[in-house]
């Protein structure tokens, strides 16, 4: 076998066979290669050095708002516009008022879908209802010199016991 | 997300708010709300010179002269005869849309009537009003009835008090 440090090839075999992932019979020629060459045997020893190192490594657990400041050292590394600059100090004012904005959203729409008549009543609705009026005032004034000329009533209702 | 959330709830709020004060006022005033049972003439009384003359505004000029002229007439009335009247009117409105253009219809035609025969009519028809059915029907029979009136007037009279006419 030739070196794989001298020749600069068959570098993966060291790796493999320091981390006992190599097949027999290429760790055998491995092994015998190691027995006569000290550079790769030191380069293997230090590999297994390593292996050793990380099998025993244990991953300290994560603080409560870990989450949070990765999030927030997310945001902070992300271009930023002028709005999210503008907004940004009244986060902590606005983030509380949401639900709160939410619920007065639907007392309001449940509100005027109560009263359809409050949202049909635009500002040219009064001149309209004017217009309703002086009409109805023309149609009983008809009525009334009708009236004047012939009681076109129910009998009982006009009695001539009624004095003018 | 949620900001833009925020913002579109202020909007509306800001917006219901609007919609809201504008309606208010007009409540409050009560003025334009009609009450239970009165008149257009009644609510008429109750605008002021302003809302009046805006109202007036909207008509062409030859109804405007015809309705400002009703109303002096109306106005010009005694007291009793103009209490009556509202009374009389208050009756009418009450009665079922249909039987009220149908009694526009009859005084459309009794309207059509040649002056002199006007007078001649409403006297019969208040009398025959007042009477029972039976005995208005022996009157409306009779050889005198017919002679009186014309067969358009007769048909008139008939109508008349079918509709507005004692049932008892």
């Amino acid at each position: 076998m030739d070196c794989p440090i001298k020749m600069r090839q068959n570098w993966e075999w060291l790796l493999d066979y320091a981390a006992g992932r190599l097949d027999r019979e290429r760790a055998a020629l491995v092994a015998r290669h190691l027995d006569g060459c000290p550079d790769c045997a030191r380069f293997v020893e230090g590999q297994r050095m390593v292996w050793n190192a990380l099998s025993q490594w244990e991953a300290e657990p994560l603080s409560a708002d870990f989450d949070r400041r990765l999030y927030r050292a997310i945001d902070r590394a992300r271009p930023v516009s002028w709005l999210d600059r503008v907004f940004a100090p009244l986060q902590p004012l606005w983030r509380p008022a949401v639900p709160l904005a939410a619920a007065c959203v639907l007392i309001v729409a449940g509100l005027l879908l109560h009263a359809p008549q409050a949202v049909m009543r635009s500002v040219d609705s009064r001149p309209r209802a004017e217009k309703v009026e002086v009409e109805q005032v023309e149609r009983t004034l008809d009525d009334i010199e009708m009236l004047r000329e012939l009681p076109l009533t129910p009998q009982q209702e006009a009695s001539p016991s009624k004095s003018m | 997300m949620l900001r833009a959330f925020a913002i579109a709830c202020f909007s509306v709020l800001l917006a219901a708010g609007g919609v809201l004060a504008q309606q208010k006022p007009a409540e409050r005033a009560g003025k334009e709300r009609p009450k239970a049972g009165e008149t257009p003439l009644e609510r008429w009384n109750r605008m002021t010179p302003e809302q009046r003359q805006r109202a007036l505004a909207k008509l062409p000029p030859e109804r405007r002269r015809e309705l400002l002229r009703k109303l002096e007439q109306f106005r010009n009335l005694p007291p009793g005869e103009r209490q009556q009247l509202r009374e009389r009117y208050r009756a009418f409105s009450q009665l079922p849309p249909e039987q009220q253009a149908r009694a526009r219809e009859l005084f459309r035609q009794f309207n059509s009537l040649p002056e002199d025969r006007r007078p001649v009519v409403r006297l019969e028809y208040e009398e025959l009003r007042g009477m029972a059915p039976a005995e208005r029907e022996d009157r409306m029979n009779s050889e005198a009835f017919r002679s009186r009136f014309t067969p358009a007037e007769q048909q008139m009279l008939q109508d008349l008090t079918r509709v507005f006419g004692s049932s008892r």
